[in-house]
């Protein structure tokens, strides 16, 4: 019995020491290791999801939207948590409409807990997967960021990256206004991924509504002129801006090649610039009234001085003849402007002098970037005066030698448009309720000058102009053309083969509230401005000066 | 208690508050524990388990208390044919069509809802057969060749429920069965050599195929397989962890919520140290370290050695059932699915827990042992005896209605 009786004794030890050593143990794990088992815990019951704020609205001058984004998730999935991949990948590819062979490669994978199914899938079809109700697969609220008139202004506008972040153009540039504050929500997982407690730490706060100057009929007319000119000359691209002179306003913006904003990524990347604010070239002719407008506010000449002009003319090394030789002429001021001589242009140019004729290419703008509120703007090339060599006003009063983007010609226009003033050019017309004030601009000319310039432009429409047929019957149009050689980049020198062709005008004539300018890269077939660009001034401005309520005189 | 009034009342109270402390324990944890469960799968209001676990818990503790009065009178002369009865059950657990199938292992009987587990029949049983045969025969323990019945049927019993397969349960009656060859006095150098041949046994085997070896490497390092064989640990490791000392509070465990497998039943510790910490595993190891210092006490006042036995075994019983289970969950054993004794939901085994816990407290109060009665185990009240043993089970699987009909018969039948 005594042995009995120890041996009990004994048992009790062991048990006690058993449970001893559980209580230890369980000390163990619920202090010294609780830590990290308690992240490991948060790490799969807790997620921090980020509520993507929803992006603002961009919208033309008069409501129309021209970005837009909608409700779209993104469909992921955690591979082990997904009981039957095939019956899964099958009910998945009929409600996405994507591969069944390639949901069920990501549903099986083995190396990851997480996989991408499905990117930006819009409402209608996010709640058809939600519905499925397929344990381990989740949703992901996010947006999709949509271009309702797809080809619209699509350069300017520019594109949204996988994480809404804008990529390039005002989608870039805005990103701060548009994309708003993104919420932060805590959720608290069950095992199979379904959401047991839903928190939103931070609420989010939808982006501002932009609303810009241009007016999307206005745009969507200059994008079909300058369609027509891609199918007419077949250029390397074209590039037109529309303004209203008066404030600075841009109307339209267009570039082409056309690229599908809802489809960047299927450009190439020459056709996605923004070119009217990153692309430079020379001038030419256009750059003559500039030399003019100087010469007139110093006095050197006035619209009717008169001058004697030789075929062809010698500064330093070189000789500058006309496009279209001629013999000895006399010609007045207006004349030399309306006819676009060389000649003539250059012989101002030098009564101007070096000095002077730099200090009013600066005046205009030229050499520094316009300001507007675009993204990827280039400043040109203006020859600081100190490198000037001898023969450089023999090319730079007619617009060869500098290098100018569209959106400085059409700035520098404006100011003889509007009397004068040099106006930052603007795009954005109000970010949510803030409306940016307006420019002052700066007086860069006297009124008289710019009006003189003004009459003498019209002569380019006139007959015996440049552009006589881009005439519009009932309203007085005022211009300048220009047709200038592109440097060969292989050689260096001007190329006989690849010109731009320009053309700068604006309505009515003494007191423009439509200023047009547009560029066309390397047309082929005709390369003069007179003949490629002018009739699209003509077509853009029959339709926006009745649209714009611009009575014909 | 009812019989005589014998000197014990102490052990007797501290089981009897130990056991009602556990299952109150038990019926808040399982309705923690599972109402997440079955609210989440959509499994109705979330109450289900508790009403169960109460309605067990109701018919388990009419049976303490029948058996804590009349339990030794009756379980000597009822050891052998009850050891019969459940080798039939276990055998016809085997049967496919009788026995029923839940996650790949067949241990159930029965029809729908009614379903049973012999081994939990067995175990009992074996603990009788064991207490009887160490008792009644003198000197059995001089040459180990006198144990070969005992290990025959032991060992049989064992094997039987580890290849349903139901391992933990099999360890379990091992374990008890050990530790009453250890009170009987069996020479320790027997034991000693038993155990290491046997864990030498085990260890080969466990090495032999790829896929052992693999969970034996699983419970030495669950987290490189948490995807997978070391899933259950990691989750219960994590719900412990993340209670840290005091908890997240009660009904507050995370876990419960489809992470961890078996949150009410084997694994109902974790969600333990979860929502009550610590402190709330520790309050269960005292619950259990209560019962063993009691119930071993109960052995060594008991009257006689077959009464001495009874309760050591039945002690062992549960103590042995309770440190598997613990040891698995705080990750000290390998995976056993064995339940937590009194506070796990689980039918059979709780109704067969309470009825061994009255068996105990009879033994406490120093209840009548007829071991004289013990040569007429096979006479003429066999047929009465077993339609008793019959109608205990059948008042477990039907829950409170019938409690009042199988009392009384029971009662007639003693």
């Amino acid at each position: 019995m005594a042995l009995v009786e120890r041996r009990i004794g004994l048992l009790f030890a062991v048990f006690l020491a058993l449970l001893a050593l559980a209580a230890l143990r369980s000390l163990q794990l619920g202090t010294l290791k609780a830590d990290g088992l308690a992240s490991a815990a948060v790490s799969q019951q807790v997620t921090k999801v980020t509520v993507p704020a929803r992006r603002g609205t961009i919208v033309d001058r008069k409501g129309v939207q021209l970005a837009v984004s909608q409700p779209a998730d993104d469909v992921s999935a955690t591979p082990y948590l997904v009981k039957d991949p095939a019956k899964a990948a099958r009910q998945l590819a009929a409600v996405l409409e994507v591969d069944e062979a390639g949901l069920l490669k990501q549903l099986t994978r083995k190396d990851t807990g997480f996989v991408y199914l499905a990117r930006r899938v819009p409402g209608a079809k996010a709640d058809a997967v939600r519905k499925l109700g397929i344990a381990g697969v989740d949703l992901t609220p996010g947006q999709k960021r949509e271009y309702p008139r797809d080809y619209l202004a699509s350069q300017v506008l520019g594109a949204v990256g996988g994480e809404d972040k804008g990529l390039f153009g005002l989608e870039w540039s805005l990103e701060a206004e548009l994309h708003g504050r993104d919420g932060e929500r805590r959720i608290v997982r069950d095992g199979v991924g379904d959401d047991v407690q839903v928190r939103d730490i931070t609420r989010s706060q939808p982006g501002a509504r932009v609303q810009l100057t241009l007016d999307a009929a206005i745009q969507g007319k200059v994008e079909e002129v300058l369609k027509g000119i891609g199918e007419t000359y077949q250029p390397k691209g074209s590039t037109a801006v529309v303004m209203d002179p008066r404030t600075g306003e841009v109307l339209a913006m267009a570039n082409w090649p056309q690229i599908n904003a809802n489809d960047p990524a299927a450009a190439p990347g020459y056709a996605n610039q923004n070119r009217a604010v990153g692309y430079t070239y020379e001038p030419g002719s256009t750059f003559k009234a500039f030399t003019v407008a100087g010469a007139l506010e110093d006095g050197k000449v006035t619209p009717d001085t008169s001058f004697n002009l030789p075929p062809q003319i010698q500064v330093a090394d070189r000789t500058i003849t006309n496009s279209h030789p001629r013999g000895w002429a006399t010609m007045t001021t207006a004349e030399i402007l309306a006819e676009s001589d060389n000649v003539g242009a250059i012989t101002i140019g030098q009564r101007l002098g070096d000095a002077r004729f730099d200090h009013w290419v600066r005046r205009f703008g030229f050499g520094s970037k316009t300001g507007v509120d675009l993204p990827g703007e280039e400043r040109g090339i203006v020859l600081p005066l100190a490198k000037y060599s001898g023969s450089s006003m023999g090319n730079l009063p007619i617009g060869q030698g500098e290098s100018v983007t569209p959106m400085q010609i059409a700035s520098a226009y404006s100011a003889i448009a509007n009397g004068g003033v040099l106006r930052t050019p603007r795009i954005i017309r109000r970010i949510g309720d803030e409306v940016p004030p307006l420019p002052t601009g700066k007086r860069i000319i006297s009124e008289g000058t710019a009006a003189a310039v003004r009459g003498m432009l019209k002569g380019v429409l006139a007959p015996g102009g440049t552009a006589p047929e881009a005439h519009i019957e009932g309203y007085d149009l005022a211009g300048k053309t220009g047709t200038a050689n592109k440097v060969d980049e292989r050689t260096g020198e001007y190329s006989k083969a690849n010109y731009v062709a320009s053309f700068v005008g604006f309505a009515p004539a003494q007191h423009p509230r439509l200023l047009i300018s547009i560029m066309v890269d390397e047309p082929k077939g005709a390369i003069y401005g007179g003949t490629v660009a002018a009739p699209a001034f003509q077509k853009i401005a029959g339709f926006a000066l009745p649209y714009l309520g611009i009575e014909p005189k | 208690m009812a019989r005589r009034r014998h000197p014990h009342p102490l052990e007797q109270n501290i089981l009897l508050t130990a056991t009602l402390c556990l299952l109150a324990f038990g019926a808040v944890m399982v309705f923690s524990a599972s109402s997440a469960r079955t609210l989440l799968s959509g499994q109705g209001d979330g109450t289900q388990f508790l009403v169960k676990y109460v309605g067990y818990g109701a018919v388990g503790f009419a049976v303490l208390l029948f058996v804590s009065r009349r339990g030794l009178d009756i379980v000597p002369r009822i050891t052998t044919p009850l050891l019969g009865v459940a080798f039939l059950l276990l055998l016809l657990v085997k049967l496919p069509g009788i026995g029923v199938e839940v996650n790949g292992a067949r241990r159930w009987l029965g029809f729908g809802p009614l379903q049973f587990q012999p081994s939990e029949i067995m175990k009992v049983a074996l603990i009788l057969y064991a207490a009887k045969l160490l008792a009644e025969r003198k000197g059995i323990l001089r040459r180990w060749q006198n144990l070969m019945p005992l290990g025959m049927v032991a060992g049989g019993a064992a094997m039987l429920i580890a290849s349903q397969p139901d391992l933990g349960t099999a360890l379990v009656i091992c374990f008890t069965m050990g530790a009453m060859l250890v009170a009987a006095g069996a020479p320790i150098r027997w034991l000693a050599t038993v155990a290491g041949s046997g864990a030498f046994l085990v260890l080969v085997y466990a090495m032999s195929a790829g896929y052992r070896r693999e969970r034996l490497m699983t419970f030495l390092d669950p987290w490189p397989h948490a995807a997978d064989a070391g899933f259950q640990s990691v989750q219960g490791l994590i719900a412990l962890g993340s209670g840290g000392l005091t908890g997240r509070g009660i009904g507050e465990s995370q876990q419960k919520n489809l992470f961890l497998p078996e949150a009410h039943t084997d694994f109902i510790l974790a969600i333990v140290g979860e929502e009550l910490g610590v402190l709330g595993i520790l309050a269960i190891l005292f619950l259990y370290g209560l019962i063993a210092y009691a119930g071993l006490r109960v052995a060594r006042n008991a009257r006689g050695t077959y009464a001495k036995l009874l309760a050591a075994g039945l002690t062992s019983l549960f103590l042995c059932q309770g440190l598997l289970n613990v040891f698995t969950v705080l990750g000290l054993a390998p995976l056993t699915g064995v339940p937590l004794p009194f506070i796990s939901y689980g039918s059979t085994n709780l109704i067969v827990l309470l009825a061994a816990m009255g068996l105990l407290l009879n033994v406490a109060a120093g209840g009548h042992v007829q071991l004289r009665a013990v040569p007429d185990v096979r006479g003429s009240r066999g047929d009465g005896r077993r339609s008793g043993t019959n109608g205990r089970d059948r008042g477990g699987r039907d829950g409170g209605a019938r409690r009042p009909g199988a009392g009384g018969r029971r009662r007639a039948a003693g």
